[in-house]
């Protein structure tokens, strides 16, 4: 009884440290899906690239934290690009944006299989944070885990504050709701798109460094990455950053209760709770009535 | 539209079936690759094309006279990327022969997409699910590397009998070729006398393991681990992450090089140390061909991986047998390539662990090896040999008949709780 109860709270845990993970993904991927209405579907080669660029970073400095910084301007760099170089040309055609982020993300996944090869990578946490701490109730657990929790909230609340306490914010709100009103007041909302770009691909470029740390960067990863990052915005709403961490908990939590008691079956259930989202309210669980 | 495309596959199957195709004088052969260049399995893919490379280099990239053109398909590991390669092989490409591919489920598909295709020889590259050869073979699809079961000749004893684990878990990717490891780990180590009281798994592809360590039951002396890629990599750091109770026993991918080599955290690898593992190839067995064949690959491939892994020795296996029954032929492909198939049915390859001849079902015998994951003076790990099995069979030795009743790899094939 005692052990059922320390293997349910580990795999809580393990729920919310992988919910964590994804929300830090996710989340650059909704504000770009709310504001622009363009499901860049080469976010999840961004997050790719942000890993493997703090890969080598980390192997040359030794420096984590530069690491994730530059893996983080790596991103930023990459979406920037990709945004002004190709979604620009064709605004408001959202088929046309969607296809040519599916092309990219092709292009880019196979450059980087040529640049890095085929072998999966880590990047070295620091020593402080590998190994594991013992927790009341759970026994033995990976500190890396517990800090990533940590950097998740910390990341949470941050784009909480830009989102609700500066000029930045008030607009990509109001894009969010309505975009024609907010050119109509004089925004100039083209460069406010280049800026949730940019922001969007460095979350996405820092949640490579830190999801390759916790995990292997290895080719295959962008896909897995895009589609958990589809789930969980789909489940939270678009352009939701609240969404974004509820839907990342659901799913992070479907996906390891089903992995620890249903093992064979625990895929369905990330796709089940998306299923039951869309039949009830088809906007997302925080998603506004379009 | 349907009725059209019908006819568009008929005529491109007459066209590849009708000997006068084949006698054409084209100069050169043209050779189909299948490697799983995208996807889980990427860095086998890249080690199996090495193999390939490098059998085709020690012929000039010549076989009777004629210059091998490759033409290669990349597949993800699905069974259908597969398929879909060869199809473009076939049809665009206009391939002879393909060579591939990797997965073992990849491989089950494409024996049922041999049969549908007889104008083309397949010879396998690595996939190592037991059935391709097995219960319903295909007249045209011959495999010289061994099978998944066979892959694990010796370790079942070994772990019991030298290691003395007596009650063991196991951890497994959830697919043929998994399910084969299994059966040959579980085939020997049951026989000695050993308990295997829990058998978790996981699909291909899984990176988040921590909630299957914590299902890892407490009262056992190690665990079994068979997982391939990128998946051994994260379940051995989070595994070692989370305090890692017992040792290890490895399947054939799981401690090969194209892991070994991405563990560069010192508590990584000591950890490691020490873990058996059984496969058809081994870093420094002394015998004079295979240290040759490893110093080939060394050469040839200076960016490659310290050491010829089980996919890079398959494809070799494979295309060297190709490239043999070509020679025996003159490259001669006429008459549904049948004088090849012949010879390639009857070819001994001088492979690097000793000759390679295939079964009645065109499934080849192979050297396999015990081994134990060792560190080398600069820290780097290596499989290092502990004993050869010579001329394992599909059978593992036993009666045909008898082998067969055990049942077709699946999760529960051989049970000792």
């Amino acid at each position: 009884m005692e052990a059922d109860i320390r293997f349910f709270l580990t795999v809580t845990l393990n729920g919310l440290t992988l919910a964590a993970l994804y929300f830090l993904v996710a989340s650059g991927f909704t504000l770009v899906f709310g504001l622009m209405r363009v499901l860049n579907l080469a976010h999840g080669v961004v997050y790719l690239f942000g890993a493997y660029v703090g890969f080598d970073v980390m192997e040359a400095t030794g420096s984590w934290t530069l690491a994730i910084i530059v893996g983080g301007i790596a991103g930023a760099v990459f979406g920037l690009l990709v945004h002004v170089a190709i979604l620009s040309w064709m605004p408001g055609q959202e088929l046309r944006q969607t296809l040519a982020t599916i092309a990219v993300s092709v292009i880019a996944a196979d450059l980087m299989i040529a640049k890095w090869g085929g072998l999966s990578y880590q990047i070295e946490i620091p020593d402080i944070l590998f190994g594991s701490q013992t927790l009341p109730l759970v026994g033995r657990y990976p500190i890396f885990r517990l800090a990533l929790l940590g950097f998740a909230v910390g990341v949470g609340f941050l784009l909480w504050l830009m989102l609700n306490r500066t000029r930045l914010g008030m607009m990509i709100r109001a894009g969010v709701d309505d975009r024609d009103m907010l050119a109509a007041m004089g925004t100039n909302v083209p460069a406010v798109f280049i800026a949730v770009a940019t922001l969007g691909a460095f979350l996405a470029g820092v949640a490579g460094v830190i999801g390759g740390s916790a995990l292997a960067i290895s080719p295959g990863e962008d896909t897995r990455v895009l589609l958990s990052s589809l789930v969980v915005v789909i489940v939270g709403g678009l352009g939701s950053v609240g969404g974004a961490a509820l839907g990342a908990i659901l799913v992070g939590l479907a996906e390891q209760y089903g992995l620890a008691y249903t093992p064979t079956y625990g895929v369905v259930y990330t796709f089940a709770i998306m299923v039951a989202v869309l039949a009830m309210r088809p906007q997302g669980l925080f998603g506004a009535r379009a | 539209m349907t009725s059209r495309r019908v006819f568009f596959a008929a005529m491109v199957a007459a066209t590849l079936a009708s000997p006068a195709w084949s006698q054409a004088p084209t100069e050169e052969l043209r050779v189909g690759v299948l490697a799983t260049l995208e996807g889980p399995l990427t860095s086998l893919g890249q080690e199996a094309m090495r193999g390939v490379r490098l059998a085709l280099s020690e012929a000039n990239n010549t076989v009777a006279g004629r210059r091998v053109t490759l033409f290669t398909g990349p597949t993800n590991a699905t069974p259908d990327s597969a398929i879909n390669a060869a199809r473009r092989l076939i049809e665009q490409d206009r391939v002879q022969i393909i060579i591939g591919p990797v997965s073992g489920t990849e491989g089950l598909a494409l024996v049922q997409f041999a049969k549908q295709n007889p104008g083309v020889t397949f010879i396998n590259g690595t996939a190592a699910a037991p059935e391709a050869t097995y219960r319903d073979p295909a007249e045209n699809f011959f495999r010289f590397n061994a099978d998944g079961v066979m892959w694990q000749a010796g370790l079942g004893s070994y772990a019991f009998q030298a290691k003395r684990f007596r009650r063991v878990a196991s951890l497994v990717n959830d697919y043929s070729f998994g399910w084969a490891q299994m059966k040959g780990f579980s085939l020997e180590f049951c026989r000695a006398g050993g308990g295997i009281v829990e058998r978790l798994w996981t699909p291909l592809g899984t990176t988040d393991f921590s909630s299957l360590i914590a299902r890892i039951p407490r009262n056992i002396d190690a665990l079994y681990v068979m997982l391939v890629g990128a998946d051994a990599t994260n379940f051995i750091t989070q595994y070692i992450q989370a305090g890692a109770p017992v040792p290890l026993i490895a399947g054939t991918n799981t401690v090969d090089q194209t892991v070994l080599a991405t563990l560069s955290r010192p508590r990584l690898r000591e950890f490691m140390i020490g873990t058996p593992s059984a496969s058809p190839v081994v870093d420094d067995w002394t015998n004079e061909r295979y240290q040759q064949f490893v110093a080939n690959y060394r050469r040839m491939f200076p960016d490659g991986l310290p050491a010829p892994a089980s996919a890079g020795l398959g494809y070799y296996l494979n295309t060297q047998a190709m490239i043999q029954a070509l020679g025996a032929v003159n490259g001669d492909l006429s008459g549904n390539q049948a004088r090849f198939r012949q010879a390639l049915a009857s070819t001994v390859v001088d492979g690097p662990a000793g000759p390679v001849r295939l079964d009645e079902n065109r499934q080849g015998n192979a050297t396999i090896f015990v081994t134990e994951v060792r560190a080398a003076p600069d820290g780097r790990l290596f499989n290092s040999f502990v004993q050869a099995f010579p001329n394992v069979t599909q059978s593992m030795g036993m009666p045909r008949e008898e082998f067969m009743r055990l049942g077709v790899p699946a999760r529960d094939t051989i049970q000792c709780p």
